[in-house]
């Protein structure tokens, strides 16, 4: 071999060692510290909770014995059952109503409310700016005896005395928490909605579609992400909430995150706890799973 | 002749902005019509009003002599294609070609019958079961076209369709769209910024400006007796120079050009009197341009000297930049149809330049 074609391949080669170090290099700096903040954050945390729900408590202590009690514990008894239930139910509601009023709020907002847009979006984002707590709690104020309903009704003089039926039930719950998942729906439609670009629109009612089959054919499948994202939301947030049912809820609208608190709490019942969480999550995720089939079944992916 | 469209006076304002002043138009049945004109002219303004998206603040709209102001577009007998081709991102090549008759809750067979026929027309039936997305160009323009043509309009719209297309591409499309114009029948209204666009498919060219028509004409009226100075300056390419009427003798006279210059212009119209400031507007292609030995001009010709500027070969034709004193003029030949040589010639050769009496377009300035 040519001595100087020798030489030349060895640098070439020496080159592309050093091609794949920088590469490795730069891997390492992008993707890194996302990678580690997802493992501190996310995988330890989640690793750690269902290690927890396979151990159990003796005596007050943690015993780290691999058993599958707590799931059994929790299935067998009816109990735990109607809370997870009740639970289910409270979401599905809750979701249904929020899409059903937020939904109409954002074609509004993306369709009708012209040059009075910015300001109403300000409107419905302006109650995400104060405390959950504070949201939940002015329910209580507006449902409870001393409230306005029952000041209101008083008032026309349909009832005499304090009706107690709004407060601390089902209804109250679902009611508030559909209040606070509004803008959640809202948000994610109304910005699907905006990205419709109105020529698709036009072009509809152009070949003779009226107004509905415009909005059925056109508008709604377009916008089927942004509900999804909105109804995922909605769904797990208040499937999980614990601040509503305590504040509003009554003693048969317990939900499955207050049980969870008493586990950690007085019931000092780490492992049961994290198997209820373990639970939870597989829930939420086949929620999650089942809503993002329908939506690459309903709509293709807007370009 | 029956009108397929007809607007009388129409007015359209956007708060401030007045987008199509006391228009008035009439479409005859079958013509292939184009509003030209400049971005914010109007043309666009005028197309929706047809359509149905744009409700006249005065003046009515007929389409087949009916009375159509206030018909929403789903109801009118007229179809779009936009700009962007707005095809359907979440339906299929075959949806989007059906939509149209789905909506009038056509059969099935039926409607499979004819998406297929149409397909087959633009020759894109292999297409059918593709996502818009996964189209080229000149395909969305054309599944574009037949999705508006699906519903047998009496009129057929065309909002600058060809825009986003590259050259080669447009011409083709170009053609196709004027085959497709002379097989159908139907009235065709095409809205371009483009005026070769418009030259080469109309049978009548609008030019708009600032919301009013300036000029409604066949190609070549437009092209060769332009009724006004934006018209001469727009459509083509052309020679501004400014004088003053020295003269008058029947139709022409002569136009003084600078101190000592004064050509002969064949037509002077007839409300300009001797004395005026006026625009003389001249085609390129108008212009003959000669080296040495020039020949014997025609009657009525104005013989110029000239010395050249810069030359530029632009394969079918040839630019040459060309001073006459004080001006300077764009002169355009075919390389084959000059008298000589253009690769032999450096700037500063002295040219002599016929420019006929008739190829002067005066304006008032």
């Amino acid at each position: 071999m040519n001595p100087v074609n020798g030489s030349s391949e060895s640098a070439t080669t020496s080159f592309q060692a050093e091609r794949r170090r920088q590469r490795l290099l730069w891997f390492l700096l992008c993707f890194g510290p996302p990678f580690l903040y997802l493992l501190v954050f996310m995988l330890l945390p989640y690793a750690n909770i269902l290690l927890y729900s396979f151990w159990k408590v003796e005596n007050y202590a943690i015993v780290h014995d691999l058993n599958i009690d707590n799931y059994l514990k929790f299935f067998e008894n009816p109990l735990y059952t109607r809370v997870l239930w009740n639970s289910l139910f409270v979401a599905t509601v809750v979701t249904t109503c929020a899409i059903l009023v937020g939904y109409p709020l954002a074609f509004f907002l993306a369709f009708v409310a012209g040059k009075h847009r910015r300001l109403l979006y300000f409107l419905v984002i302006a109650p995400l700016w104060t405390s959950f707590l504070l949201r939940a709690f002015i329910w209580k104020l507006i449902l409870g005896r001393e409230g306005m309903i029952n000041g209101l009704l008083q008032y026309v003089g349909l009832t005499d005395e304090p009706i107690s039926l709004f407060l601390y039930n089902q209804f109250s719950v679902c009611l508030t928490l559909t209040y606070i998942f509004i803008p959640f729906v809202t948000l994610p439609v109304f910005t699907a909605l905006e990205k419709i670009p109105r020529g698709y629109i036009e072009a509809s009612m152009d070949l003779g579609g009226n107004g509905l089959q415009t909005f059925r054919r056109i508008i709604l499948p377009l916008s089927i992400p942004g509900l999804v994202a909105g109804g995922i939301f909605t769904f797990a947030l208040s499937f999980g909430d614990f601040v509503t049912p305590t504040l509003l809820g009554g003693p048969s609208s317990i939900m499955i995150s207050n049980v969870v608190m008493g586990q950690f709490g007085a019931a000092f019942d780490w492992p049961f706890g994290s198997a209820i969480v373990v639970i939870v999550i597989g829930v939420i995720l086949s929620a999650v799973i089942l809503a993002s089939l329908a939506e690459r079944r309903s709509s293709a992916p807007v370009v | 002749m029956v009108a397929s469209v007809r607007l009388t006076n129409v007015s359209k304002r956007f708060d401030e902005l007045e987008a199509v002043r006391e228009l008035s138009l009439s479409v005859e049945e079958g013509e292939f019509l184009t509003l030209l004109g400049p971005s914010g002219c109007g043309k666009t303004t005028t197309l929706r009003i047809i359509s149905g998206f744009e409700v006249p603040d005065e003046g009515s709209v007929l389409i087949d002599d009916k009375v159509v102001n206030h018909v929403p577009p789903f109801r009118r007998n007229v179809n779009t294609v936009f700009q962007n081709y707005a095809l359907f991102p979440h339906m299929t090549v075959f949806e989007n070609v059906a939509y149209g008759l789905s909506l009038r809750k056509a059969p099935r067979g039926q409607i499979a019958k004819k998406v297929h026929e149409m397909l087959e027309r633009v020759g894109l039936v292999a297409k059918a079961r593709n996502m818009p997305r996964e189209l080229s160009g000149g395909e969305m323009q054309r599944i574009a076209l037949v999705r508006a043509l699906i519903n047998e309009p009496r009129v057929l719209l065309l909002d600058e369709p060809l825009g986003a297309l590259d050259a080669k591409l447009r011409y083709a499309m170009q053609l196709e769209l004027k085959h497709m114009h002379k097989n159908l029948g139907i009235t065709f209204i095409l809205v371009t910024h483009d005026q070769e666009e418009a030259l080469v498919m109309s049978d009548r060219i609008g030019v708009m400006k600032s919301g009013r028509m300036l000029q409604l004409d066949t190609p070549r009226e437009i092209f060769e007796r332009p009724g006004s100075r934006f018209v001469a300056e727009f459509i083509g390419t052309g020679n501004l120079l400014q004088g003053t009427v020295s003269a008058r003798s029947g139709s022409g006279g002569k136009i003084a050009l600078g101190e000592t210059r004064a050509w002969e212009a064949a037509a002077i119209p007839d409300e300009i009197p001797v004395g005026a400031r006026v625009a003389v507007v001249m085609r390129p292609q108008k212009i003959g341009l000669y080296l040495d030995h020039p020949p014997q001009p025609p009657a009525g010709c104005n013989v110029v000297r000239a010395s050249l500027q810069e030359i530029f070969y632009a394969g079918s034709i040839v630019r040459f930049f060309v001073d006459i004193g004080g001006a300077t003029l764009l002169v355009e030949n075919i390389p084959e149809n000059l008298p000589f040589d253009y690769l032999s010639i450096r700037p500063g050769a002295a040219l002599t330049l016929h420019v006929p009496a008739s190829a002067l377009l005066i304006y008032r300035d």
